[in-house]
Order: C-alpha cells, then structure tokens, then sequence
C-alpha cells in the first residue's frame, strides 16, 4: 500500500472508529461481549499488527561516530532491553593516528547515538525472496536449466540472452573446488546477487545545487527473471546516511555488514527453518556475481584510484592518464589484473604500519583494502563492470555529440561562420570618416559583418533556389543599421535612385545584392 | 540544428522508444538522461546527420564534402557502437564488432578533432566488451534499474529534516 507508520495507525484508529459506529445500535448502547473482543482485537498501532504477523526486518541499528565513520554495535542490556552504544569512539582512522574519540551519543538523552547506520539483515531479505513460492521456483530453476544446459555440452550458447547464460556464471566456481556455484547440491539454493553502490541526493536536484547526499548500496538478485527481478520489493537496501560522502576507505565501514553476512553465506551456507517450497528448511548459498556501479561510485566502493589518477582502470594493467586513449588491444597490458596479487596489495595496504607507509603503497598500486576482499571470489578485474549506462549513454555519446559535434544551440548561434564566395578588397572606414559619419564602434562592426556577408555563398541548385535565398540575403542585409550601409554602399560607389527625399535600407539592400549578382565571381 | 529538430518532430518512432525534449540543444532543454541520449544517438542523429553530411547531399566545395563525409563515418562508429552495446542478446561477432567499432572510433578521435581531451570513459568503454562476454547482454548488468530505485527514493515524501 505504501503508507507509512503514522498513516498506518491513523488507518487502524479509523477502522475501529468505524466498527464502533457499525456495531452501536440506537436502542442498545451496550456492545455485546463478541462485539467487544473483535474492537479488542484490531491492533492499536501499525508495529503491533507486524509483530503479529512476524512481519518485522531484522534491522540492526549501529551507532556512527560523526567523524570517522565507524560503527558500533548495539549491545542489547538484558534488564531493560535497551541498546547500548559506547561512549566515545575508539577506532584509529589510520595505523599510526591516536584514537578517533568523538562522542557518539547525545548529550541529553543518553542512549541515543548522535548518528546511526540502519542495516537490514541480508539473511532476512533472502528469508523474505524465499518466503514466495513463485520467486524460490523461479531463482531455483535458473540454476537449473543453466546447469542442465552446460551438462549437455553448451558452454558458451550462441545467443547469450541473460546474465546465467555469460560466460562469468558458467566458470564461476562454487565453495566446493571443481564444483559450479550454480551446481546445486541436493535442495541447496545458490544465490547471485549485482550490487550497486552510488550517491544520490535526497532532496532531488535543485538549482541551487545538491546539499545533503546519502550513500546507497542496494543488490538484485540475479537469478530472478528480468521482468520481477528489478522490482524495489525484490531489491535489498541500505542506505548510508549522509549528509556528508564518507571519503575514502570511511565507506568500508558501511560495506562491512554486508560483506560479513555474504561471507558467512558462501563458508558456511546459511539454513533457513522453512521456506515457501520447502516446510522442512533448507540450506541456502548466496554469491556476489558483479558490482554495477558509475565509475566515481565503482572506485569508492572497491577502495580503488580515483578514475583520473595514473591508476585509471580496474580492470588492466594500463598505467598513466597520458595513455587513456591507447587502443593497441594486443598489448600485454590489457591483460586482467590477477586476483591474487590484488589480495596481497590490498592486505599489504591493510597492515601497513603507519600513514605515510599506506600512502606510499598506495601510490604504487593504486589500491587501498576494502572488506569486499574478506569474500575470496572478489576479483574486481572481473566482477566491477563497467556501466554502461555512464559510459557509453552519458559519457561516449554525450561527449560525442556535444563537446566533438557542438550539437548545441549556443553553439549553432555562435558558430555562424560564413565561408567565403570570393575576395574582395573592401574599404575600412578611417579616421576621417568615422568622425565626418558619426560612426560608432558598433557600426564598424557591422560594416565589417556586412563585407562578410557580401563575400559570402549564395546556394541554390537551380535558379528557383538561388532567387530565394538571394532574396533571404536581402532580408538580412536589411536587418543591418542605416549608417553601416550607408557606407559600405558609397564606398562600393554604388548608384542609388532616390525615390523620395531619403534614401531606405530597403534601397541601400537592393543595391548590394545587385552589385553582388553582377560580380564576375 | 534545425534540421534536427525537424527529424525529432518529424521521426514516427514506435510506442516504446521513450521521447526526447524536441528542443534538443537548448540550454531550456536541460542535460539529457542517459536513456534520451542512447534515442539520440541511435535513431535521432543518425537519421539527421546522414541527410545533411552523407551520400547524395550538395556542398559548395569537394573539400568540405569530405571533411563532412569524414565526421560523419567517425560518428557512426559511436552509433554503432552504442547499437551493438545496447542489443538484448550478444554473441561473439557482435561483440568483437563492438569493439572494432570502439578501436577505429577512439583511434580517429584525435585525428578529425585535434582539440579533444581523451577521458577515462574512453578506456572503459572498451572494457564493455569484455564484461560482455562475461556476463552477456548489458541489460544484466547496468545502471538503470538502480538508478531508478534512487528516483523512487528520492520521491518519498520526507520532511526535509536530515537524519
């Protein structure tokens, strides 16, 4: 329905408001007993009705130092029931740095964390796929008739139609060495998930620009069909809050819940007591497949270089931002990044003693650690695509089409360059005249737009074409000031038959489209 | 640009290819989307371009005919591209084609327009074909539906307090 709480328990009062009035007869004011318990029984507010039903998240509420963004989790007090968060912030930002010590809790109200982390438990997401019977089938079945093809023989079909069908999910080994993730064991499910990091504003663009942005880091399932798989209810979600972007390895902290569920998924496989399809439980595997992310996000969330530093892609060895527009293909540096080697940088990283030490491998590699390493199939070179959204829609083609092209109004106003016909050695006007015709600089410029014109082709494939656009030539000769023509015509020694007492632009036009016409040129 | 303008207004297009500002170029039009770009690119421009620059057109010098013709081959190596990228199923000539495409694009960059900075994106848009034959067509793998879920984030009504 898309309510929310407040709405949600606004909709309950009314609803038992109602019932009251239904049930009130006129004579009897009394409810009967039945009457009674069914009003007794409408919840009071929406969390009662969820708690009813088991409908809750499991959300887990961390506490978020302000300033170097880690994050703290709850410690639920067994006499109260309450979380409790500590006091002061104990992480160091970096090996060698004193302790953060920012204070992560209000100062009035003591158990409330001045920021907070919101994270939804990736097991109960999955729990609430799993609880659909049409969406268990269907993640099941994309496992198995993948598998079911690749045991008939086709590896790499012809028409590659989804992401199952790709090379990546078909070489992908599972836990179990020699084994394919999709190759279910028994009732086992296999899970692939795409997740995507980025930032976005949370009160839309406006003119003046976005203030306040949120991280968000949000995963499909892949296994799901196309048409459902997109759907925000079939979606996980956590948002990062903001308003500030964590910089650098500070959004670590945030991916870290998440990467700690995947990883106790693929090690020990997480068991689910009943799902849709199957009452008894069963055991369940889940896999990131790819991180789709634009390039500023996909970096963040990878700890890797920025995009324009020498260390521009994830993917090969091409070094230095000189080399961007290399296209020798065969080369050797276009070979994939090895994983392993990528592991021991970023561990290198990790445990580096101190801040200047982490700089310097930094510089060197390109890379800092982030937790997606803890998952040991991470291999950025093949896992970070490339969006093509941002590359090739916004990027390639955009670039392409107003920055090469200048396909742009402004610049189809500005870039009014009229080629020349012929040459001609026009008078400029001197001093003398300037001062004897009261010339202003203006109209200098516009003798000179008027010599350009005169030059200028006139086309047209036959005569028709040729008298109209001579004819719209003349128009904009007529556009021009009175004094410009004035002197370009004298200066042209151009004969004029006055027909009145002065002389029109309209006249000062006709003159100089026939002296062009009559141009040997 | 006018005629471009024309070819938006004039261009019966079916029901499903999503419209774009008819003032394309305007500063009132504002940035075009990702998905306005990939119509323009492959239905719009193409169609505008190839009537002002291709085969059959007249200009007033055999130089400025091939420079035009020129430009216009250049451009269509990114129209093709953006074709073959945004295909519902691949196989291995198109990707390889993809790729070709990309090659002669970014290799004529430099020539045809000397001023043009090379940017990241120009190396990565050859990565797509690699992450092509890995995970198949981009469908699976690209921004958009994220970027959507953002959209309808951003539309929840909020009451504009942070946190």
């Amino acid at each position: 329905m898309g309510v929310s709480r407040r709405m949600g328990d606004l909709l309950l009062g009314l609803l038992t408001t109602l019932l009251r009035a239904a049930f009130t007869d006129p004579k009897k004011p009394e409810l009967t007993v039945r009457q009674q318990s069914i009003l007794a029984q409408i919840p009071r507010t929406l969390d009662t009705a969820l708690k009813k039903f088991h409908l809750e998240t499991q959300i887990t509420t961390y506490a978020v130092c302000p300033s170097c963004h880690s994050i703290y989790p709850p410690v639920i007090d067994t006499e109260s029931d309450n979380p409790q968060y500590p006091q002061k912030c104990t992480n160091l930002p970096f090996p060698d740095s004193e302790i953060c010590g920012t204070k992560l809790l209000d100062s009035d109200d003591r158990s409330k964390p001045l920021k907070t982390f919101v994270y939804h438990s990736f097991h109960d997401f999955l729990a609430g796929l799993l609880a659909r019977p049409d969406l268990e089938q269907a993640m099941d079945n994309a496992c198995d008739v993948r598998m079911t093809s690749i045991r008939n023989g086709d590896v790499s079909p012809a028409y590659v139609a989804d992401i199952f069908e790709g090379e990546y999910v078909s070489t992908f080994e599972g836990p179990e060495p020699g084994h394919l993730f999709i190759d279910r064991p028994g009732t086992e499910g296999r899970y692939l998930f795409a997740l995507n990091f980025d930032f976005f504003t949370t009160e839309r663009k406006t003119i003046r620009g976005a203030d306040a942005s949120c991280g968000i880091i949000s995963a499909a399932c892949v296994n799901l069909p196309l048409n459902i798989r997109y759907k925000p209810e079939n979606m996980y979600i956590a948002i990062v809050p903001g308003p500030e972007h964590p910089s650098l390895t500070e959004l670590n902290h945030y991916v870290r819940p998440l990467v700690d569920d995947m990883s106790v998924s693929w090690e020990r496989g997480v068991k689910y007591s009943q799902t849709a399809n199957y009452p008894e439980g069963r055991e369940t595997r889940s896999a990131v497949a790819c991180g789709v992310c634009d390039l500023p996000g996909g970096r963040q969330f990878s700890a890797t270089a920025n995009f324009n530093s020498h260390h521009y892609c994830t993917r090969c060895h091409c070094y230095h931002v000189e080399t961007r527009g290399r296209t020798d293909t065969d080369s050797p540096d276009w070979r994939p990044k090895d994983p392993v080697d990528q592991r021991q940088k970023a561990e290198a990283w990790r445990d580096a003693p101190s801040r200047a030490e982490q700089e310097r491998l930094f510089t060197d590699h390109g890379l800092r650690w982030s937790p997606l390493w803890i998952l040991p199939y991470w291999d950025p070179a093949r896992m970070l695509v490339v969006d093509t959204m941002h590359c090739l829609f916004e990027g390639l083609a955009q670039y392409h089409f107003r920055e090469v092209l200048k396909l742009t109004k402004t610049e189809a106003e500005a870039a009014e360059e009229v080629s020349a016909a012929f040459i001609f050695e026009f008078s400029i006007p001197t001093d003398n005249d300037i001062i004897a015709q009261r010339l202003e600089a203006s109209d200098i410029k516009e003798i000179i737009k008027i010599h350009q014109l005169l030059v200028a082709v006139v086309e047209g494939a036959n005569n028709a074409e040729v008298s109209t656009n001579l004819q719209k030539f003349t128009k904009r000769l007529e556009g021009k000031h009175l004094k410009p023509l004035q002197f370009v015509s004298k200066s042209l020694q151009l004969q004029i038959d006055s027909v009145g007492k002065r002389i029109t632009k309209c006249q000062y036009a006709e003159a100089l489209v026939a002296w062009v016409s009559s141009c040997p040129f | 640009m006018d005629r471009i303008h024309e070819v938006i207004r004039d261009t019966a297009t079916p029901s499903w290819v999503e419209s774009v500002p008819r003032n394309f170029g305007d500063p009132a039009a504002g940035s075009l989307k990702a998905d306005e770009w990939r119509t323009m690119a492959t239905i719009y421009l193409p169609i505008a371009l190839i009537s002002l620059w291709g085969e059959g057109t007249t200009h007033t010098s055999p130089d400025l005919a091939s420079s035009f013709r020129q430009v216009l081959d250049h451009t269509m190596d990114l129209v093709q591209a953006v074709y073959l990228a945004g295909t519902c199923t691949t196989t291995e000539s198109r990707t390889s084609a993809y790729r070709d495409y990309i090659i002669s694009w970014l290799s004529k960059l430099r020539i045809l327009h000397p001023t043009s900075n090379y940017r990241t994106n120009f190396h990565m848009a050859l990565h797509v074909a690699d992450f092509l034959c890995l995970f198949g067509p981009v469908r699976s793998w690209w921004c958009f539906p994220f970027e959507r879920l953002i959209g309808q984030l951003q539309r929840l009504p909020s009451n504009s307090k942070f946190g």
